[in-house]
């Protein structure tokens, strides 16, 4: 999926290097990695928030990295986005928040009522429908921006440290929560992170970024049996003094 | 007394009359400016560096200009406009001019509140620029914009009280011809006491509509 992408900034400066990674269809990918290593910069490019230098971003099929225009906007209804920060509309409610990227896809207005119904219910948010985000905790907005994100049936989920703000029974939900929209949405999830916690809990395979290369991919097992990089065994060994 | 009240009724229709025109214009114009200001500025969703840098530059040329010299440095153009150089139609040309630099410069400030990752979010579910503006920057900026449109009708009351020194009508005209060169300290006590009373009701309207619609 991710072929040979090097990002550069300014002369020096290589964000990514050579990153060369495939998801499987169906598969939850992680990508983990310590601040620096380059996280950001893959989320960003995979978006195509930024242009790449090099390399290619194949998302079904139609490499994001380099269209523009209207065939970027319609590739990019393959991708739905799960921000760090995750971004709703202060000035819409839930239901509203889910029926934006309906509504910019062009989608008819009943069509876009049962859809956010449909996602509502599934999401168990039904009586937070009229809410604003300001209104809902934190694990409300989380199920709010994965279901935003699903809206347009992406076939490629990313989620950007969906863990990280939220307090462990939460940050358990969440991922119990990604569990089963794996299952029954049937999408592909890739899921940038620093916690080996969030790779463990759902994760079929997992990479690992260290200076703008993937030093290490593998299984979640094989990770955790037997690390191979420095990387790796740093956030081993960081789990462990945690625990 | 009874002379006091209907000179201040009319002057206070004038005035109303004058600052809602421009503040229509005004608006119109400014939102304008100043969405191209906030879309084409670097890293902006239309992200054009000449663009940006011109209207930057014609914007801070015309906020530089004292609002008294405006008023008749124009008086050309305001005839040209409207036929006449005298009354309240032709002081709302001179003020629908200096205003709209300076609606611009609000309006960005506003648009610029709007959170950047919001935007971002919106461009990675496929939004165009056209969709940005009308689902992101207005209704999220919205509270702000309320608050700019406030601050813009305080400043229009007090420009059109110097388009009434040149003969412009309104309360500022009233207060200078009869409080001013007919030393009637009861009428110019009078209009300020209306003016006070005018902003205060401008005030309190805007930060109750701007408390409406925010939803942080």
């Amino acid at each position: 999926m991710i072929e040979s992408l090097s990002k550069r900034y300014g002369q020096t400066v290589a964000a990514l290097a050579d990153v060369d990674l495939s998801v499987e269809r169906g598969c939850v990918q992680g990508v983990i990695g310590f601040s620096g290593a380059g996280k950001s910069t893959l989320l960003r490019c995979i978006c195509a928030l930024e242009k790449p230098d090099e390399g290619r971003i194949l998302i079904d099929g139609s490499d994001v990295a380099h269209l523009d225009g209207a065939a970027l906007r319609k590739a990019r209804r393959k991708l739905g986005v799960v921000f760090q920060q995750l971004n709703l509309l202060r000035s819409r409610t839930a239901a509203e928040n889910i029926a934006l990227p309906l509504e910019l896809s062009g989608t008819a207005k009943p069509r876009i009522q049962e859809r956010v119904a449909e996602l509502l219910a599934w999401f168990g948010l039904e009586d937070k429908a009229s809410q604003y985000p300001a209104q809902l905790s934190g694990g409300q907005r989380q199920r709010v921006a994965i279901a935003r994100a699903l809206a347009l049936n992406p076939s490629v989920l990313l989620t950007d440290e969906p863990t990280s703000a939220l307090d462990p029974e939460t940050t358990a939900s969440v991922l119990e929560l990604l569990g089963r929209v794996r299952k029954e949405f049937g999408v592909t999830i890739l899921l940038i992170t620093h916690e080996l916690q969030a790779v463990r809990a759902i994760c079929d395979r997992v990479a690992v970024l260290d200076g703008g290369r993937i030093v290490e991919e593998g299984t979640v097992e094989q990770l955790l049996a037997r690390p191979s990089s420095t990387a790796a065994k740093r956030l081993l060994a960081g789990q462990m003094s945690l625990v | 007394m009874n002379e006091i009240t209907s000179l201040l009724w009319q002057s206070t229709l004038e005035t109303l009359y004058m600052v809602a025109v421009a503040a229509l214009f005004s608006l119109c114009g400014g939102l304008a400016l100043g969405l191209l200001l906030v879309v084409t500025r670097a890293n902006g969703i239309l992200e054009a560096k000449w663009l940006n840098r011109t209207l930057e530059t014609i914007t801070n040329m015309a906020r530089s200009i004292p609002f008294i010299i405006l008023l008749v440095a124009i008086v050309p153009f305001t005839r040209f406009v409207v036929g006449t150089s005298i009354g309240t139609d032709a002081a709302i040309v001179p003020l629908v001019v200096g205003a709209i630099p300076y609606v611009a410069r609000l309006i960005e400030t506003a648009l610029l509140e709007v959170d950047g990752g919001v935007v971002e979010a919106a461009v990675t579910m496929g939004a165009t620029p056209w969709h940005i503006i009308w689902k992101v920057y207005l209704p999220e900026g919205l509270p702000a914009l309320i608050r700019a449109v406030t601050i813009l009708s305080l400043t229009l009351i007090s420009y059109s009280a110097m388009a009434g020194a040149v003969g412009g009508g309104g309360l500022g005209d009233l207060a200078i011809r009869y409080g001013y060169q007919r030393f009637r300290p009861d009428v110019m006590l009078s209009t300020v006491a209306v003016l006070i009373v005018i902003v205060q009701t401008f005030q309190f309207a805007g930060n109750r509509l701007a408390r409406k619609f925010d939803h942080r």
